[in-house]
């Protein structure tokens, strides 16, 4: 009577381009949203977006090569899938769907921002938060000329926020013409077209774009013909992704109301591999107003603040740090919302019992630079956490009873201004210093993996040797017997075993002895030797038109964005002693 | 001196006991005390009288009261009678009025104070007992003056009360008798005197002085109007709190003190909504006279007042105070020292307040506990007289004690009561929750005035419950109030385990610097890192913080660093072995169990260092819910006969037939549903009887089912709880002996880490060997198996672990076993069959059939079934 323990189910997250933000937002919350379930586990294939069809483009071919990542969803003994595909939506979705996944009828599968009949969709209302801009920016800031940068035909997103953005100028009684609108292929590429619109419409006031990366080309422009975003234009985007309140000036972007993408889909797709009926939805979205185009959802009142009610605390907290309430958060972490109402109740009640001791003050420094030092910056953007800051101050100043309570109070905002700008230079100091080190290690990665006559000849076991210098602190190496060929793998799809070389868990290589590699790729999963994590990014390694195998590594920011480039560089080495 | 404490029942039996003392008046004077909380005035003094016919000579002294205390308890609704007999003593008593019948007005305090002499006081005098029915605002006064005109005479008694059964209309506030008659507005008093007599008195309060003094700047009789220029009553209940609004008892609680007697609290009483024409009718004479001497005064004003049981004096200074367990039990702890060690301590005379029941329920139980097999006798009193300092003073809420003798007797005491005082942290937790409870009042509230008074006051009086007795280090209430309030919930507890046995060894200065040393060190780190530390026991300590300062990983570095440091133990010092455990997500509630539980964890484990999640200990919901289903299943099983044993056929590869099986238990419910062992067998054992129960039936059934059959064998599953039940082995030993085929009846047992007694296993192999039946070893190759102990069990069969068997084509290692277990077979000195389960395919079996594997058992076979052709 042996019993053997239940294993843990695989979430796959099907996505194209993992290094874009909006694919890096998905990540992020569909992470979050599984983070408390101990027994999920979620793997990533992402590919690349491919619409060029012209294939002596050396391009298109490496592009297809990496695709072909998307063959391992059938291979992997997966409990459901999460997809998100906006490049389907042109070649009609369901034959896509019929096509690529019949052997997946019964597995479970929620689609994101996708149109699919008779499928579990997750899309953003694109509606309620443009309306909510032009709303705005017609009847409050008086503009009476908008523009829009918008997407690629095929993406349908792009396309409803097109019309959306018609029929809000209409509720407003502008007319729309073809000339305020402009097409781009949604990336930050598209400078040529934004320079285009902005010429024809040189007394734009505002201009909508159709997501966060083309303000980028739009920033360019319009800093070239003298304009600053927030002043003489108001831009916001869509998505509200990371990125945007990091731009200069910050970007207004709308973005989900209360739940994510993400987080919305997890849901729905347990509820689904619970056997549960469930419905798509469309989840509301809300105009997060920046320095591109100021807007406030909330006003701090006198009365609240001198009542000191706990509530108001929490909704600054919320209204500030928007990014906390979307996210889980591990219970072993500071718990930073408490930790706020803690510092800014006491800021609060020396205000209203007029004094504030130096241990007070000392105490409040303490605790706010903790407060930073945790990763407060994490869930708000610099500018608007400074506006937060100044409009509470300013209030403070207005019912201030004692000098000397304000003034340390005073000093209590000043500080948390500076942490905040700290955190953030710190932060980006880091990500380079990062970055800096790997490019380092991969340096030494390459010096060892060449042949030199002097020492001994490089060999896979050589490269495998070495796969802790590649930078990536937790990952695993699985290669197939023999490279194959792009031209097998349409014909027969990855082989169905693969060996698992070696793992690197936090930075500490492991070798597996050869006969323990031999795995079968629908358990591969299953291997305890893998790194310790919740989920993994799984990324082909190729060069050229041979295929050698996988690199899984662990889901994080950094992941994102290097995965990819680790594997072209493992690829590249391998093809270089590969003796086939 | 004898004292003979009685509680009465009836006249007659009264009679017979009194009959019995043979008490001897020739030899000195007897003094008779009556407390009762039973008797109407007439009745008391009808027993009184009673008493005076049977012993003539006796002096009788008798108060109402509103519960009795009787060799040390505390009885309610009862009559005690204390009986001395003096040795070569004397006593006298007297009731003295305090009001003149014909003019209503107060008898002056000299007036009183004369007639007292004359009526009470002897030569000699050592004690007087002196009780008080009714008001006599001037008895602080009268007091004071027996203290200047008989300096250091001792008095105790105080003002009565009455029982709220006894109670009755014209009589509110008690009253005193003799057997002349009672009186409700007069002084009962007798002096015990002898040369021979000695007396000692202690009282204990527990009130802690807090804060500044304020001095009284008016007064009305009674009443005190100002404080510090301020109104006293406003004052006074800032002090406390709005709550002292509904709750008038806690002015029990945070009593006000008198500057010069800092732990004698004095009786205030806090009324709302009233006026001084109420509380002093213009009806009474005196009271007239009061007004008509205060003019500036508007009788019919309603507001709150603070009132005493005295006159108060302007110009005292007063200061606040509270009552708290530890300074109750520091009182106590002292007063019971000098009664303990005074020689003649003959008679007991215990007098204790009223109020300190209001306020902690258990206090009063708990300090008369160390005197329960004392003769201490007395009552309960509204008031009483404490000798302080060389004076008598009037007190509010204390318990006092008189000892007194003429030769040298000790008594029976208990000092194992204090440190029995949990009963009185029940009612500190009671304390706090009040605390707490103005903590929030100020912070919904701050725009209050008073509060920053009252936020000062509530954090003294904080720092006396929440501090640790001999050191400044906060102790677990302040734990828990920091959990609660502050969200303190990440906390690590060490504990230096073992240290009984370091007594054994080492000298107590060598421990106490260690302890010393291990406190200062944990004290410093945590104030270093911004840490609260707690002294849980002596050598048990908490350190915390909230989860919003730190995160856990950051915590438990901390936490190993200061493990590290205090190993690094120096010289002249005890090596200690601190044991850490960080709890994270404690709330009070949980944070106890899941300490134990972990010190549970961490003593199998032996392991130093520990983190945890305070919550992880809890199952979550679904499996708890499970487990009781599955609860639910076994007894539904039980009482409808829904076990049902299932049989999987095993193959005789040499014969390629099936003629043994094994027996398998399902059960099935309600609907029909079949459950495997995987489902309800952990539930099953953690309510062992069910296990049992549902194993004997299983047992019984495979039995009955297998009693006659012929060529054809049974294997039964046993774990190691079966065989240690008696009832199932007699039931096992009585079957085999009696049935025809012995051999068809194979026991399957496991050898794994759950076989605790070797000696009970192999005596029951052999048992089962010598009735004639096999035994099998079940799941071997998994688990931890001892081989010699395998080999020690003589087994006749041995089932290879299906998880071998089930890799054994893929894996040369499994393929390995399987070879090295039958290769020792073929060494063997006995004759062992090797039977092989989860056999799934022809691959397998064909695999099984190379090495030649006895039995095959597994789907690809058959499949377990509750019918087969048996």
């Amino acid at each position: 009577m042996a019993y053997y323990g239940d294993r843990k189910r695989t979430i796959g997250l099907i996505l194209e381009d993992i290094s874009v933000d909006y694919s890096k937002e998905i990540i992020h919350s569909v992470r979050m949203a599984m983070a408390g379930y101990r027994d999920l586990r979620l793997v990533v294939l992402a590919g690349i977006h491919d619409e060029e069809k012209n294939k002596s483009d050396a391009n298109f071919w490496y592009k297809t090569m990496h695709n072909s990542i998307y063959s391992l969803e059938e291979m992997l003994h997966l409990d459901g899938l999460i997809l998100t595909l906006p490049n389907i939506c042109g070649v009609s979705g369901e034959e896509f769907v019929d096509e690529r996944y019949s052997n997946f009828a019964k597995l479970p599968k929620v689609f994101l921002s996708t149109d699919v009949a008779d499928s579990t969709t997750v899309r953003y209302d694109n509606e309620k938060g443009v309306r909510e801009a032009i709303d705005y920016l017609v009847n409050v800031k008086g503009v009476t000329k908008l523009c829009m940068l918008g997407g690629r035909d095929d993406n349908g997103d792009a396309q409803v926020r097109k019309q959306v953005f018609i029929r809000c100028l209409e509720k407003c009684k502008l007319t729309f013409t073809d000339d305020m609108y402009e097409k781009t292929d949604m990336s930050i590429e598209a400078k040529a077209e934004a320079e285009r619109l902005m010429s024809r419409n040189p007394d734009a006031e505002a201009v909508f774009c159709v997501n966060d990366q083309v303000a980028i080309p739009l920033y360019e422009v319009l800093k070239e013909r003298g304009l600053t975003p927030g002043k003489e234009v108001q831009v916001f985007g869509f998505d509200n992704t990371r990125f945007s309140g990091t731009m200069i000036p910050s970007l207004a972007s709308i973005g989900a109301e209360g739940e994510t993408l993400g987080q919305k889909a997890v849901e729905l797709l347990l509820a689904k591999m619970d056997g549960r009926q469930v419905e798509s939805v469309i989840l509301p979205t809300r105009l997060y107003g920046k320095d591109s185009l100021e807007y406030e959802m909330y006003e701090y009142t006198t009365m609240e603040m001198l009542q000191v009610d706990t509530s108001f605390i929490y909704r600054m907290f919320e209204d500030c740090f928007y990014r906390y309430s979307s996210e889980s958060h591990d219970s072993d972490e500071v718990n930073l919302k408490r930790l706020f109402f803690e510092f800014i109740s006491r800021m609060l009640h020396s205000m209203v019992s007029s004094s504030m001791t130096m241990e007070e003050f000392m105490e409040l420094r303490r605790l706010i630079t903790i407060f930073f030092e945790n990763g407060a910056m994490r869930y708000t953007d610099p500018a608007r956490l400074v506006r937060c800051i100044e409009r509470l101050q300013n209030s403070m100043n207005k019912s201030q009873k004692s000098v000397n309570a304000n003034l340390m109070n005073n000093r209590c905002f000043a500080y948390m201004k500076d942490c905040a700008i700290m955190a953030m230079s710190g932060d980006i100091n880091r990500s380079g210093e990062v970055l800096k080190r790997g490019r380092e290690r991969l340096q030494d990665f390459f010096i060892r993996c060449m042949e030199f006559s002097a020492v001994e000849p490089v060999t896979e076991e050589t490269i495998i040797r070495n796969c802790d210098r590649l930078g990536l602190p937790n990952i695993a190496v699985l290669l197939f017997e023999k490279s194959i060929s792009y031209e097998e793998i349409v014909k027969d799809g990855f082989p169905s075993v693969i060996r698992l070389m070696c793992s690197v868990r936090d930075g500490e290589l492991r070798v597996l002895s050869p006969e323990r590699r031999l795995t079968q790729v629908s358990s591969l999963l299953e291997r305890t030797e893998l790194p310790k994590c919740a989920g993994f990014a799984a990324v082909p390694i190729f060069y050229g038109s041979r295929m050698y195998g996988l690199l899984l590594s662990e889901l994080n920011e950094e992941t994102a964005n290097r995965a990819e480039l680790v594997a072209d560089q493992l690829g590249r080495t391998l093809r270089i002693n590969d003796k086939n | 001196m004898f004292t003979w404490n009685y509680q009465y029942i009836s006249k007659a039996r009264l009679a017979a006991t009194l009959e019995q003392l043979a008490l001897e008046p020739e030899k000195g004077d007897v003094l008779i005390r009556i407390h009762t909380a039973i008797h109407l005035e007439d009745e008391a003094v009808e027993l009184a009288r009673f008493i005076k016919s049977i012993v003539p000579h006796a002096s009788i002294v008798g108060t109402s009261t509103s519960a009795v205390i009787n060799w040390g308890k505390l009885l309610l609704n009862q009559c005690m009678i204390s009986v001395t007999q003096m040795d070569g003593g004397h006593v006298q008593s007297a009731i003295i009025p305090t009001r003149d019948p014909e003019t209503g007005l107060p008898i002056s305090v000299d007036d009183v104070c004369h007639t007292a002499q004359c009526r009470v006081l002897q030569e000699n005098a050592k004690l007087i007992l002196t009780f008080l029915a009714g008001t006599y605002l001037d008895i602080q006064r009268m007091v004071d003056r027996s203290n200047e005109c008989q300096p250091g005479l001792q008095m105790i008694g105080g003002i009565v009360n009455v029982s709220d059964i006894g109670q009755q209309k014209e009589c509110k506030a008690g009253f005193v008798f003799d057997e002349n008659g009672w009186t409700s507005e007069g002084l009962l008093m007798a002096s015990i005197s002898g040369s021979d007599v000695e007396s000692f008195c202690s009282y204990a309060t527990g009130v802690q002085a807090i804060g500044e003094e304020f001095e009284i700047t008016d007064a009305f009789g009674s009443c005190i109007l100002e404080l510090a220029g301020t109104d006293a009553a406003k004052e006074y209940r800032t002090g406390i709190g709005e709550v002292l609004h509904n709750r008038s008892e806690l002015a029990e609680l945070f009593p006000l003190v008198y500057a010069d007697a800092p732990d004698i609290p004095v009786p205030i009483q806090y009324v709302e909504n009233t006026s001084l024409a109420e509380l002093y009718p213009m009806n009474d004479p005196a009271n007239a006279d009061m007004f008509a001497k205060r003019p500036d005064l508007k009788p019919e004003a309603r507001k709150e007042f603070i009132t005493t049981n005295h006159s108060v004096t302007v110009g005292r200074k007063l200061r606040r105070a509270f009552i708290y367990d530890r300074k109750i039990i520091a009182d106590n702890r002292a007063m019971f020292g000098h009664v303990e060690n005074f020689e003649k301590a003959e008679t007991l005379f215990g007098y204790s307040g009223a109020s300190r029941s209001l306020i902690y329920s258990n206090c009063a139980k708990w300090e008369l506990s160390s005197y329960e097999n004392s003769n201490m006798s007395g009552c309960v009193t509204d008031g009483e007289i404490v000798f302080a300092g060389g004076r008598n003073t009037l007190a509010d809420c204390a318990f006092s004690v008189a000892v007194i003798g003429e030769k040298e007797v000790t008594q029976e005491c208990n000092p194992y009561a204090f440190s029995k005082t949990d009963s009185l942290a029940v009612d500190n937790k009671a304390l706090l929750s009040y605390l707490m409870e103005i903590e929030g009042f100020v912070e919904k509230n701050p725009a209050t005035v008073a509060v920053g008074s009252l936020r000062s006051f509530v954090r003294d009086c904080e720092m006396k419950l929440l501090y640790s007795e001999n050191d400044d280090i906060p102790n677990e209430a302040a734990l828990n109030m920091d959990i609660k309030l502050k969200g303190y919930d990440r906390i690590c507890i060490i504990n230096v385990l073992d240290t009984s046995s370091m007594k054994i060894v080492f000298d107590e200065s060598a421990i106490a610097l260690t302890q010393r040393s291990f406190l200062g060190r944990c004290a410093e780190y945590a104030r270093r890192r911004n840490y609260r530390m707690y002294r849980l026991e002596d050598w048990q300590v908490a350190i915390g913080a909230p989860s919003y300062t730190v995160t856990l990983r950051k915590m438990s570095q901390d936490m190993e660093h200061l493990q590290r440091e205090l190993f690094a133990s120096s010289e002249g010092l005890i090596a200690i072995v601190p044991t850490f455990c960080v709890i994270n997500g404690c709330t009070v509630d949980n944070l106890k169990p899941a300490y134990n539980s972990a010190r549970l964890t961490m003593m199998n484990k032996n392991i130093q260092f520990y983190v945890c999640d305070a919550g992880s200990f809890q199952a979550d919901e679904e499996s708890i819910r499970e487990r009781y289903r599955m609860i639910n299943l076994i007894n539904y099983a039980i009482a409808n006969d829904r076990i049902v044993p299932y049989y999987q056929g095993i193959h005789d590869n040499a014969s390629g037939t099936i003629h043994h099986y094994e027996s398998l238990m399902r059960l099935v419910d309600e609907n029909g549903t079949v459950y495997t062992p995987y489902r309800f067998l952990e539930a099953a054992r953690s309510y062992g009887l069910l296990y049992d129960q549902t194993s004997a039936i299983m047992i019984r059934k495979v039995f009955e089912r297998f009693r006659n059959a012929e060529g054809v064998s049974v294997s039964i599953n046993l774990g190691m709880r079966d065989i240690k039940n008696r009832e199932t082995m007699e039931y096992i030993y009585d079957f085999l002996a009696s049935v025809k085929h012995p051999e068809n009846f194979v026991f399957e047992i496991l050898e794994n880490e759950d076989v605790d007694a070797y000696e009970v296993l192999e005596s029951f192999v052999d048992r089962i060997h010598q009735l004639g039946a096999k035994i099998s070893i079940d799941d071997f190759g998994s688990g931890y198996s001892n081989l010699q102990h395998v080999i020690g069990i003589h087994s006749d069969y041995l089932k290879i672990d299906g998880s071998i068997i089930r890799k054994c084509c893929e894996s040369r290692e499994a393929e390995n076993l399987i070879s090295l277990i039958m290769g020792w077979k073929k060494m063997g000195m006995h004759k062992i069959r090797i039977v092989a389960e989860f056999v799934e395919n022809e691959q397998i079996q064909n695999m099984l059939m190379r090495y030649g594997i006895d039995y095959s058992q597994g789907y690809y076979f058959s499949k377990p079934t509750p019918d087969i052709a048996v």
